[in-house]
C-alpha cells in the first residue's frame, strides 16, 4: 500500500510538473513563433506549366518546365 | 549598420526521384496487397497453400507483412519525404547520387526479400526476417538516406525546420537505432544466423523493436506526410503549430517505451510488462492530440469533403489513426490482453492501422501529388471516388470480421464450465467457430485490393495523359546562422525536463532516502518551474532556437527515444548469464554423488535442426509458445510458460497469434506417430484444421554437415555445448533420429533418421520439457530414451 501511495503521488507529480512546464514555456512565449511557420506547406512550390497558358492567369513563385517522355 | 541585401538562389527540384518513389508505392502496394489476398485465402480454404512449401502460409505471411509495410508504405514514405524536404527546406536534395543510390538498393532489397521470404531464408522474427546480408544492405541505404538527408538540412535556405522535417528527423534516427539493436547477430553460413539475444532478452529487444517498427516507420513519418500535404491540400495552415510541438516531443518520448505491451502475462519480469502498460494508455493523449490537429486543420473547408476525393482519403485515413490509436493503448492494458492477445482482433487493429492508416493516407497523397508531378490533372475523379468508397467498404468489413471473430475466440478458450473446466476443450473448436468471419475477412480484403487496382489505373491514366515536370524557384539564401550548441542544450526546457528524468530514476532505483530526496527535489522543480511563470516573456523562443539549429535538434531526439529503451533493456541485458556454469556445478555434483541436478538442457543436435525448420517453415505466425498463467490456459496447454525455459532458444518462439494451439508444453504430449499423420495432413488427426501440409518435409534430407557450425556459433552465444558434442553432432543426430524412425516404424511408417520431418518432430516432442536432470553423461541418455 506503501508503495501504491509513493507510486501515485510521483505520478502526480510528474503530470503536475508536465503541466507547470508547458505554462511556463507558454507564458515564456515559446510557441508564438509558429504563425510564419504553419504557412510553409501552403506555398506555391508545385508551379504553374509555363507551356500553358491555362494556368497562367494568377502569378506563381514557381515555374514548371514539361518535358515529354516517359513516366518516371 | 547597413542592412545586407537577401540573395536570391535559383533552385530546381529534383522530382524524378519523387516520381520513381511514387511509381514503386504504386506497383508493390499491389503486390503486398495480392500476397494478402492469397494468405487471407489460405486462411478460409487451406487448399489455397497448393501443397508447394514456397506458397505456404507460414513462408507467405512474413513476405506480406513486409512487402505492405517496407515495400508500401516505405516507398510511399520516401516519395512524401523527398517531395516535402526539398520544399520546406527550399533547395534541391543534397545528392542526386544519394539520392539515386537510395531508391535502387532499396528496390533490390524488397526484390531480395520477395525472393528469400518464400525460400525460407528466415531470421524468424516478426517484421525482422530478413536474413543477415539483406539486414546490411538495409543499414547501408538507412545510412545513404541519413546523409542525404541531414546534409539536405545542412544546406536548406529556410531558417528553421517545420514539424514534419522533425518527425521525419525522429524515424531516421529512431529506426537505425532499432534496426541495428535487434538484428545485431552471428552469421553460421551465407543465409543463416543466430541473434545475439535469447529467451526473454530476444523477446524484449524483439517487440521494442517491432512495436517501434510500427510508431516510427508506419506513424511518425507519415504524421510529417500528414503535417505537410493535409493544409497543402485543404489549402490551410495547420490547426496548431503549439500542439504539433507538444505532439512531437511527447509522442516521440512515450512512444519508444510501450513495447512490452506485445508481451503481457509472458514470462518478461513483471516491471517491463507494467512499464509498457502504462506508458501504452499515455500514449492516447499525444496520439489523439495529432489526429485532432490533423482534422481540425479543415477547418472552415469541410466542404472539400464532399467533392474532393483527396481531402476524403485524408480525413478517413486520420480517423483511422485515432481509432487505431484509441485501440492500441485499450488492447495495452493487462486484462483486455488477456482476452485479445493471441486472437484476430490484433489482427483487425493492425490492418485498421496500415490499410485504414496508411493506405488511406498512401492515396491522399498520390491523388495529390501524381498529378502535379505529371503536371496533368486526375484522369478521373469520379474513379477516384469510387476507389475511396469501396476501399472503405472492405477496411470496415475486414476490421469488424476480425474483432468479432477475436473477441469470439478469446471468450471461447477462455470458457469455464460451472466445474471449472473447459467448456470447449478442443482447441479446434475456436478455428471452426470463426470459419465464416475468415470468409468475410477475405471478402473484405479483396474488396479493398480491387478498389487498390482501380486507383492504380487512375494515376496511371493520369501519368500516361501527362508529362514529367520540373520546377524551378527562386528563393531567399538562408544568412548563416549563429547559435551556440550548449546554450540551447543548457535551454531550461532540457534542464527541466532532465531533472524530473533524474528524479524519477532516483526514485524508482534508491532506497528510502533516495525515495525522499526524489519526492523533495520533485516539489522544489516544480516550485522553481512555477516561479518562472510569472517572468516576463524572453527575447527568444528556445523552440524557435531548436528548430533552426538541426544538430541541438537531432541530438535531443536521439536523448528523448534512448531513454526509454535503455530504461527497459539495459536490466534485463545486465541479468547475469550463469547458466553454464550451473550445468557444470550440477555435473559436479553428479560425478561426485550419482544424484541428478535439474537444470535447463541445451537442445540435442538433431532438436537443434528441427527448431531451425520450425522458424523457417514460419509455424510462429500461428502457434505460440507462451503458456500464460490462467486457468484455462494452464488446463489446455499444461503448466504456465517460465522464463528460464527459454534461456537457449534464439530466436525466441512465443509468436503473438494462435491460429492453431500454443505449442510450448506439446512435448511428450502426443506420440511421434500424431506428428507424422499431422505433419502429412492436419486434418488426419485435427478435422476442419486450416493448417497447410508438409508432406515436403519427409522428403529433404537434413544439411548434417551445418549442425556443428551452428552449435558453435550457439556456443558463442552462451549455449553450454562441449567440444565432444559438437565434434559429436552428426553421429548424435543420426542417433537421435534413428530411434524415432524405429517407432514410426512400428506403425508401419517409413521416415528416414535424417528426414527434416524427423527433425522436427525431435524438436516438437522436446518443448517444454522444462529443465532436465543433469550430469555429461545423463545428457545423452535423456535425449536418446525420451523419444515416444
Amino acid at each position: 500500500m506503501d508503495v501504491l501511495m509513493v507510486t501515485a503521488f510521483v505520478s502526480l507529480m510528474l503530470v503536475v510538473a508536465g503541466v507547470v512546464l508547458f505554462v511556463s514555456r507558454a507564458r515564456a512565449g515559446d510557441f508564438e513563433h509558429g504563425d510564419r511557420l504553419s504557412l510553409l506547406p501552403l506555398a506555391d512550390d508545385e508551379g504553374r506549366d509555363e507551356d500553358d497558358p491555362a494556368t497562367n492567369d494568377h502569378p506563381f513563385e514557381a515555374i514548371v518546365h514539361t518535358t515529354r517522355g516517359g513516366p518516371a | 549598420m547597413q542592412a545586407t541585401a537577401p540573395v536570391t538562389k535559383h533552385v530546381v527540384y529534383d522530382d524524378d526521384v519523387v516520381r520513381a518513389f511514387a511509381l514503386a508505392t504504386i506497383v508493390f502496394g499491389a503486390v503486398g496487397l495480392l500476397v494478402g489476398v492469397l494468405v487471407a485465402t489460405q486462411l478460409s480454404f487451406w487448399q489455397a497453400n497448393f501443397g508447394l512449401q514456397w506458397l505456404s502460409f507460414g513462408r507467405l505471411r512474413p513476405l506480406h507483412t513486409n512487402a505492405a509495410i517496407f515495400a508500401f508504405v516505405g516507398n510511399m514514405m520516401f516519395c512524401g519525404v523527398y517531395y516535402s524536404t526539398q520544399r520546406l527546406l527550399k533547395t534541391r536534395m543534397a545528392s542526386d547520387l544519394l539520392s539515386w543510390a537510395h531508391f535502387w538498393i532499396y528496390q533490390l532489397i524488397i526484390v531480395a526479400a520477395a525472393v528469400t521470404l518464400p525460400l525460407g531464408l528466415t531470421q524468424g522474427k516478426e517484421y525482422a526476417e530478413l536474413i543477415w546480408p539483406i539486414d546490411i544492405a538495409v543499414v547501408v541505404v538507412w545510412v545513404v538516406f541519413a546523409v542525404n538527408f541531414f546534409w539536405t538540412i545542412a544546406r536548406r535556405n529556410e531558417r528553421n525546420l517545420y514539424v514534419a522535417i522533425w518527425f521525419y528527423i525522429s524515424t531516421i534516427i529512431t529506426i537505425a537505432v532499432l534496426y541495428i539493436v535487434n538484428n545485431i547477430q552471428i552469421p553460421t553460413s551465407a543465409t543463416h544466423s543466430y541473434s545475439v539475444f535469447t529467451g526473454v532478452q530476444d523477446a524484449l529487444v524483439q517487440w521494442w523493436y517491432g512495436h517501434n517498427a510500427v510508431a516510427f516507420f508506419l506513424t511518425t513519418p507519415i504524421l510529417g506526410i500528414m503535417y505537410y500535404f493535409l493544409p497543402k491540400a485543404a489549402g490551410r495552415p495547420v490547426y496548431s503549430y503549439r500542439l504539433s510541438i507538444v505532439h512531437f516531443w511527447s509522442l516521440i518520448f512515450i512512444y519508444i517505451w510501450a513495447g512490452p505491451h506485445h508481451l503481457l502475462y509472458t514470462a518478461l519480469p513483471d516491471w517491463a510488462q507494467t512499464l509498457g502498460m502504462i506508458f501504452s494508455i499515455m500514449l492516447w493523449a499525444p496520439s489523439w492530440g495529432g489526429m485532432l490537429n490533423g482534422l481540425l486543420t479543415l477547418r472552415g473547408a469541410w466542404d472539400k469533403l464532399r467533392t474532393d476525393p483527396v481531402i476524403k482519403f485524408f480525413i478517413v485515413a486520420v480517423t483511422f489513426y485515432g481509432m487505431s490509436t484509441f485501440e492500441g493503448p485499450l488492447l495495452s492494458i493487462k486484462s483486455v490482453s488477456a482476452l485479445g492477445h493471441y486472437t484476430d482482433w490484433i489482427i483487425g487493429h493492425v490492418h485498421g492501422g496500415t490499410l485504414g492508416w496508411n493506405g488511406f493516407m498512401a492515396f491522399g497523397m498520390l491523388y495529390w501529388l501524381v498529378p502535379r508531378l505529371w503536371n496533368t490533372k486526375l484522369a478521373s475523379t469520379r474513379l477516384a471516388e469510387v476507389h475511396f468508397w469501396i476501399a472503405t467498404f472492405g477496411i470496415l468489413l475486414y476490421v469488424v470480421s476480425m474483432w468479432i471473430s477475436g473477441v469470439s475466440q478469446g471468450l471461447y478458450l477462455r470458457a469455464l464450465d460451472t466445474e471449472g473446466f473447459l467448456m470447449y476443450p478442443d482447441f479446434i473448436e475456436s478455428v471452426l467457430a470463426s470459419k465464416m468471419l475468415y470468409h468475410m475477412r477475405l471478402t473484405g480484403g479483396l474488396a479493398y485490393f480491387i478498389s487498390y487496382l482501380l486507383g492504380m489505373g487512375v494515376l496511371f491514366a493520369t501519368i500516361r495523359k501527362g508529362s514529367k515536370s520540373t520546377v524551378e524557384v527562386e528563393v531567399e539564401a538562408l544568412q548563416p546562422i549563429r547559435l551556440s550548441f550548449l546554450k540551447i542544450m543548457t535551454g531550461a526546457p532540457v534542464i527541466y525536463a532532465a531533472a524530473l528524468v533524474v528524479l524519477t530514476c532516483i526514485f524508482l532505483m534508491a532506497g528510502t532516502l533516495g525515495t525522499a530526496f526524489a519526492l523533495a527535489g520533485f516539489v522544489v522543480v516544480i516550485i522553481a518551474g512555477a516561479l518562472s511563470v510569472g517572468v516576463e516573456k524572453t527575447r527568444k523562443s528556445w523552440h524557435d532556437m531548436i528548430e533552426a539549429h538541426p544538430l541541438s535538434f537531432t541530438v535531443l531526439t536521439m536523448l528523448a527515444i534512448l531513454i526509454g529503451g535503455l530504461a527497459e533493456i539495459v536490466p534485463l541485458a545486465m541479468e547475469k548469464k550463469d547458466v553454464p556454469a550451473l550445468v557444470a556445478a550440477a555435473d559436479s555434483v553428479w560425478a561426485e554423488t550419482g544424484e541428478y541436478t535439474f537444470v535447463q538442457m541445451p537442445y540435442s543436435p538433431l532438436e537443434v535442426e528441427g527448431r531451425d525448420i520450425y522458424v523457417r517453415e514460419g509455424c510462429y505466425v500461428c502457434h505460440s509458445q507462451m503458456v500464460r498463467p490462467f486457468r484455462h490456459e494452464t488446463l489446455r496447454y499444461g503448466e504456465y510458460s517460465r522464463a528460464a525455459e527459454f534461456i537457449y532458444d534464439t530466436p525466441f518462439q512465443w509468436g503473438s497469434k494462435r491460429t492453431g494451439p500454443d505449442l510450448h508444453r506439446v512435448g511428450g504430449r502426443y506420440p511421434n506417430q500424431w506428428h507424422y499423420l499431422h505433419m502429412m495432413d492436419p486434418r488426419n488427426t485435427s478435422p476442419g484444421s486450416n493448417m497447410p501440409t508438409y508432406p515436403f518435409l519427409a522428403e529433404h534430407a537434413v544439411d548434417v554437415s551445418a549442425t556443428a557450425g551452428k552449435m558453435k556459433v550457439l556456443r558463442t552465444i552462451g549455449v553450454p555445448y562441449s567440444d565432444e558434442e559438437i565434434a559429436g553432432a552428426a553421429e548424435s543426430m543420426l542417433s537421435q533420429g534413428r530411434l524415432i524412425s524405429s517407432n514410426l516404424a512400428e506403425a508401419d511408417i517409413e521416415l528416414a533418421p535424417d528426414s527434416e520431418l524427423t527433425a522436427l518432430i525431435a524438436y516438437l516432442q522436446r518443448l517444454g520439457r522444462g529443465p532436465q536432470p543433469t550430469g555429461a553423461a545423463v545428457a545423452g541418455e535423456v535425449a536418446a530414451t525420451e523419444v515416444h
